[in-house]
């Protein structure tokens, strides 16, 4: 191999580039015949260190955050899919622009709620059935509103019936899971060895507006009725044919009157049909 | 049908697949895992943080649009997803000839790991010189050549999928890889003889 042949390889080799076996040979038998090339070699060495420093180097974006909430929002628009961090049920991954755009999901809801007159907002112990009461568990004693307010304790998992979702509201990742077959099966066989958060026990979302305030030290549930367009910001699929819909909602509400959390009940049919 | 879990060991591709199918949490799976690539590779080519971060967005804009014309079998996500920056990144410097460049030195980079090494404050004040100097002279060097060193080097792809990214054969990208590294050898030589003025950040000494 002559220098000239070497040179077409130099920077193969000072990078550690893949190279044939013969390649490899010939490139190394010159090296050791050759000190000018071995010190071509060096100086090429040198600088992919220095662009490897210089890489390494390279800060990363600060605004990676923002800029996935903004491309989140807009792929849900797009694809008229739920918010990400609801579809997951994971909150953790709700991104900070994420809980804004959810905020003002919740503020509208209230203000829809609030415009459709007080009268309409009635506390859960009027007409939640008693088994649903009990989800507050035996902190909230039954002479205090029969349940629908909560103590400062924690919530028992002892008393805690579901409110079943209907086939026609539920979570877009529910909606991708099989509701029955062994899976199903052994979901529900699963044990709760840990006791969870309020909002898990109860099966509340966390609003994003409570992000913040003082903890939960007492607190009301109250039914609310809310448009079924408000539900995908909830993460939620809504029948086509329930679209302009209303659908009942708890909100719980802590001491200081502030929400906290909501949990969707019922779809409108099914409120108007009891009503 | 459940959805499989998300993790490190679903492939960029399948990822990709799922998003361009409306699956958000793939979609973002993909954006953060990807996303560090493409800033970077767009911030050694438009010295600007701030544009990076708009090409970031504008290439998973595309993918968001037009994920399903990804073609697996002809590169790999990634190449693919710098050949947008690519593209982005040209009708940008062609706009604007002129773009702010970063500050380095005031950014929100992460403290490094190894800061205990900072024993020696002038040899460590030095070697970030040479840094900020290297860096410098990437910035300088003519587009196709600047993209070669930073998907090759930088970014340390291979030849076969920086080419996919540059819509070039193999053997131009090397030829151009060869090129940019003289280049950039005579540069820094040039410029050891009037060092730059360089701030140090603590961390940011490899």
């Amino acid at each position: 191999m002559s220098c000239r042949e070497f040179e077409a390889d130099v920077v193969d080799l000072a990078r550690e580039a893949q190279m044939s076996v013969a390649s490899a040979a010939r490139v190394g038998e010159h090296l050791e015949q050759c000190a000018g090339c071995a010190a071509r070699v060096a100086r090429e060495r040198q600088l992919t260190r220095a662009l490897k420093a210089v890489a390494d180097s390279t800060p990363a974006s600060s605004r990676a955050a923002a800029i996935e909430a903004r491309l989140l929002s807009a792929f849900a628009e797009r694809h008229g899919a739920a918010s990400p961090m609801v579809q997951t049920g994971r909150p953790a991954f709700l991104t900070p622009a994420a809980r804004v755009w959810l905020a003002a999901a919740a503020v509208a809801v209230f203000a829809v709620a609030a415009w459709q007159g007080a009268a309409r907002w009635r506390p859960a112990d009027e007409e939640r059935p008693a088994a649903t009461r009990a989800e507050a568990g035996p902190a909230a004693p039954a002479q205090t509103t029969a349940g629908s307010e909560i103590g400062s304790g924690a919530p028992s998992l002892a008393a805690k019936p579901e409110i079943p979702p209907r086939a026609e509201l539920r979570s877009a990742a529910a909606a991708r899971e099989p509701a029955t077959g062994p899976a199903a099966a052994s979901r529900a066989a699963r044990p709760r060895a840990e006791p969870r958060a309020w909002a898990e026990v109860l099966r509340f979302v966390t609003l994003p507006t409570a992000i913040g305030l003082p903890a939960l030290e007492s607190g009301r549930i109250v039914r609310v009725d809310v448009p079924t367009a408000m539900l995908p910001a909830y993460g939620l699929e809504v029948a086509p044919d329930s679209q302009s819909g209303m659908v009942e909602a708890d909100v719980l509400v802590g001491q200081d009157g502030q929400p906290r959390a909501i949990r969707f009940v019922t779809l409108d049919s099914e409120s108007r049909r009891r009503q | 049908m459940a959805a499989a879990p998300l993790t490190d060991r679903v492939p960029d591709d399948e990822l990709l697949r799922r998003a361009a199918a409306g699956d958000a949490s793939s979609f973002t799976e993909l954006f953060r895992r990807r996303q560090p690539d493409v800033f970077r590779f767009a911030v050694h080519m438009t010295d600007s943080a701030s544009t990076a971060d708009d090409v970031v967005q504008e290439v998973f804009l595309v993918v968001m649009r037009d994920g399903a014309r990804y073609e697996p079998g002809r590169a790999t996500v990634v190449s693919w997803l710098c050949g947008i920056a690519r593209n982005c990144i040209r009708q940008r410097l062609d706009r604007d000839r002129r773009l702010t460049s970063v500050d380095f030195a005031n950014d929100d980079r992460e403290p490094g790991s190894d800061a205990g090494r900072l024993m020696d404050p002038l040899a460590d004040l030095l070697r970030a010189e040479r840094i900020e100097m290297l860096r410098r002279a990437v910035r300088t060097l003519p587009v196709p050549y600047r993209e070669a060193v930073v998907l090759c080097d930088l970014q340390e792809m291979p030849y076969a999928d920086a080419a996919v990214a540059l819509g070039c054969p193999i053997g131009t990208v090397r030829s151009r890889l060869h090129r940019a590294r003289a280049m950039l050898a005579a540069r820094l030589s040039a410029s050891s003889r009037s060092p730059v003025p360089c701030v140090m950040t603590e961390g940011a000494i490899p």
